[in-house]
């Protein structure tokens, strides 16, 4: 027996389960608080985060400062704000585009077997091998680190858990009737992948996504975090923390607290919507079979 | 004071002691071998603070009397103390000769040799004694310079066991003939890069410093033990003393809380625990280096470089300089606030008031009017603009933006920070400072002397002074950083005057000549001074004494004792 689910209403029931589903809803509510408090945030609470002020420097939380300032005279609640724009945007981009890379070249791999799988697959064990962190401190040494620069370095070293995950999602999905069917008729490898892997892997993907993006807002807190994030004055959470530790036995416990909490939630809030909709998507291929 | 006793002493983060031969050359020349050289094998001249707090020759550790010149000034007397090699033989002045022998014959090696220098500008050298000797100049110099940044250099070497080919060729006057010399010169540094054998090896049991190697080890780690046939005036009171190797100041940091270095550094960053470390029973103290920190301004780039030929441009980005701000807050007063190219650290004969006064006091006001003066307008981005080609200078379009970009060292907060705090600064006067921060290495390498039409010439600007900028020798002499196509002049930075004054600072008798010089660079502003950071900041056990932080980074260990 099969469904005769259509792809608007699949796609809402997965909307629909997704939000029934209470961790991922916690999610999505800390996720857009967090986009709200970053992107609207300086609207409303405009500070100035270029100018130093040596004269205000780590002030404990106070009237004026509702999260005190810090070792140059910054206030930190706007620091807080700005620095959440770079680790999002950041975070999104890098994983985007390290699940997009990881997308294709898996899809390619599992779809065309034989030596091109063994090759590509190889490729991905290797890079697998070499931890992400030491490709980035390497790369962030050879150019000077920007926001744009750092997305698409995170992203370029992250593609390769997709790659697996997608190659064995496509290995499955080669196997099903229409996709013999393409073969049988003549249809090209690139049509296969695009039109036809790719989208019913879709829950996969959308699954990766959202753990390639915390794991990107993570990788750009340990770069920064080793001296080598975002130009000053801008900064990251990662860069917050890290010049917040120094502090750490002069008791400025309001340098350290604020950015850790703000990359907890949201690395927290990518993971609860990822748990979601893998989820969701479950449902759907369990009511599809 | 307790006689006896060891001390183990810190050195910096991934230091591995690796030369000890007085020669030095390339890529062995960090200045904690020479630290750890010189009581082994003191040079003729040794410079350090002296009692008065005052830079001065150290007449107890240098291995001769201070030297005599000519009336003329073209040669140079010198006797040596009553010094004796450890197996028993007199240093004489052949043991001179020996040395500066090996370097002429040697001097392409020779890691401190620069052409026209010592050994070259020495025509003679004439024994006139068994300690004395007379060295012929090729011209007249300044004497401070000469024997502060060139006799300094020699150091008596045992030619009775040193001169020779082979390990077991036969000892003769190989020096004197230079062929034979090259050759002596590279079995010496063959036996200088074996440092697994430096305790064991019988050259290096031969010194006559007030140590001696007892531990050599080729992880770093380093055991000096007192010389018991050590006949100068300045012996050594400790029994030992360990020189301690860390991969990281953070694991050199959690020996020192936990007291397993008497002497040791405290990371910047981690000064705020300050009250603890005293708690534990240590003094803190800040070292300050012989150096200046500076960020150059690249006067031959293709966009700015006629921009920063206009000395009121300088002026006012100097006068943006919150030197007070950064020196206090951003690098806890463990930076010494410098407004010139004399090192203001430690007192010396060389500073010159002008200097000493700060001729560009921080007023970013005053600075923008200045820049107003000379037709520089405030665009709406809030970037100062030329709104009129004569009055901003020579070469500078209608137009140009005050926008430039500083190459920064990354990894340091405190550089960060002061970095951070000129471009907030400079934003109030007009100038947009874009900051690219990179490895040391990095930054380095991109600022480099270039010609306008260099591919390589893009830099503007360059910080590399997390641990200070340059380090002098004992005269501060600035030929080679702001002479006219001086070897370490980055930014090719040229004036006639400042060349004048410089050679006369090598050169002239005029005891005033470095004054001179101090205060003209401070005026004329060839870059940026910036608050130069300490050496280190020490973290020294209270009981531990008679510790003078040189700031030329010297250590003379035979001088500390305990009191408990």
């Amino acid at each position: 027996m099969t469904t005769t689910e259509t792809p608007e209403r699949a796609r809402s029931g997965v909307l629909r389960r997704l939000i029934r589903h209470r961790l991922a809803l916690t999610g999505l509510v800390i996720l857009v608080l967090m986009l709200l408090f970053s992107f609207l945030g300086p609207l409303i609470y405009g500070t100035d985060q270029v100018h130093t002020d040596l004269g205000a420097v780590r002030l404990p939380p106070g009237p004026g400062h509702p999260l005190g300032t810090d070792e140059l005279g910054h206030d930190v609640l706007g620091r807080l704000m700005v620095a959440g724009r770079v680790s999002l945007i950041i975070g999104v981009i890098a994983g985007l585009i390290g699940t997009a890379i990881g997308a294709v070249w898996g899809a390619v791999a599992g779809y065309s077997g034989g030596w091109l799988d063994l090759v590509l697959m190889r490729i991905v064990d290797t890079g697998v091998a070499i931890p992400a962190l030491f490709l980035l401190l390497v790369a962030a040494t050879l150019v000077t680190p920007s926001v744009g620069i750092l997305a698409v370095l995170i992203g370029v070293v992250s593609w390769l858990v997709p790659a697996r995950l997608m190659r064995a999602e496509t290995v499955t999905i080669a196997e099903r009737e229409y996709i013999k069917a393409l073969r049988a008729i003549g249809g090209s490898r690139t049509r296969a992948v695009f039109r036809h892997i790719i989208p019913n892997a879709i829950g996969t993907v959308m699954v990766n996504v959202t753990f390639q993006i915390a794991d990107a807002i993570l990788l750009v807190a340990y770069v920064s975090f080793l001296g080598l994030g975002v130009a000053p004055p801008q900064t990251d959470w990662g860069a917050m923390l890290s010049k917040g530790i120094t502090y750490t036995y002069d008791g400025a416990w309001w340098l350290i607290v604020p950015p850790g909490i703000a990359i907890i939630l949201v690395v927290a809030a990518f993971n609860f919507i990822g748990d979601g909709l893998r989820d969701a998507f479950e449902v759907r291929k369990r009511a599809a079979q | 004071m307790v006689a006896g006793g060891s001390v183990s002493f810190a050195l910096p983060p991934s230091a591995t002691p690796n030369w000890i031969l007085p020669i030095g050359v390339s890529g062995y020349g960090a200045t904690y071998n020479s630290a750890i050289r010189n009581t082994l094998y003191p040079p003729l001249y040794l410079f350090d603070k002296t009692s008065n707090g005052t830079l001065g020759m150290d007449e107890k550790a240098s291995a001769a009397q201070p030297p005599v010149y000519s009336p003329d000034g073209r040669t140079v007397s010198i006797t040596l103390r009553n010094l004796t090699w450890s197996d028993g033989k007199p240093v004489t002045a052949r043991d001179v000769e020996f040395f500066y022998n090996l370097v002429k014959a040697g001097k392409k090696q020779w890691s401190i040799y620069s052409e026209g220098r010592i050994p070259d500008n020495v025509t003679g050298f004439e024994t006139t004694g068994q300690r004395s000797f007379r060295l012929h100049l090729d011209k007249k110099y300044n004497q401070d310079w000469f024997t502060a940044n060139q006799l300094s250099r020699l150091i008596p070497m045992p030619q009775a066991v040193w001169d020779k080919t082979s390990d077991n060729g036969p000892v003769g006057d190989f020096d004197r003939n230079p062929k034979t010399a090259e050759k002596v010169f590279d079995y010496l540094v063959g036996q200088g890069k074996q440092l697994g054998k430096f305790s064991t090896n019988p050259l290096f049991k031969v010194v006559d410093g007030p140590f001696a190697i007892q531990d050599f080890s080729t992880r770093g780690q380093v055991t000096l033990r007192r010389n018991p046939h050590y006949t100068g005036p300045d012996p050594a009171h400790l029994d030992t003393v360990r020189f301690q190797t860390f991969t990281s100041s953070a694991a050199e940091y959690n020996v020192l809380l936990a007291g397993g270095v008497d002497y040791g550094y405290v990371p910047t960053s981690d000064l705020g625990q300050r009250a603890k470390l005293e708690g534990l029973g240590y003094r803190i103290t800040p070292w300050d280096g012989w150096a200046v920190s500076y960020i150059p301004y690249n006067f031959n780039n293709p966009a700015l470089g006629t921009v920063f030929k206009q000395r009121y441009v300088r002026e006012a980005i100097q006068r943006s300089v919150n030197q007070d701000g950064i020196a206090d807050v951003i690098w806890r007063q463990a930076a010494t606030k410098t407004y010139g190219p004399v090192p203001q650290g430690t007192a010396s004969k060389y500073l010159s008031p002008r200097q000493q006064r700060n001729p560009y006091p921080f007023d970013p006001a005053r600075a923008k009017r200045q820049l107003a003066q000379h037709g520089w307008r405030t665009g709406s981005d809030g970037v100062a603009y030329c709104a009129d080609p004569h009055a901003c200078g020579p070469g500078i379009q209608k137009g140009t933006r005050l926008s430039m970009t500083v190459l920064s060292e990354s990894g340091s907060d405190e550089t960060t920070g002061m970095i951070q705090e000129l471009k907030s600064s400079l934003s109030r006067i007009g100038v947009d400072l874009e900051i690219s921060q990179r490895p040391l290495n990095s930054v380095l390498a991109a600022t480099a002397q270039c010609k306008p039409a260099d591919p390589s010439c893009g830099w503007q600007l360059s910080f590399f002074g997390t641990q200070g900028s340059w380090y002098y020798d004992a005269d501060p002499s600035g030929e080679r950083l702001f002479g006219t196509n001086g070897t370490s002049n980055l930014g090719s930075y040229s004036n006639p005057h400042a060349d004048e004054l410089i050679a006369e600072t090598n050169e002239s008798d005029d005891q005033f000549a470095m004054r001179e010089y101090s205060a003209f660079l401070a005026e004329d502003l060839p870059v940026i001074w910036v608050p130069n950071p300490a050496y280190q900041v020490s973290a020294i056990d209270s009981a531990l004494h008679g510790v003078t932080q040189d700031p030329l980074a010297d250590l003379y260990p035979q001088r500390w004792y305990w009191t408990r």
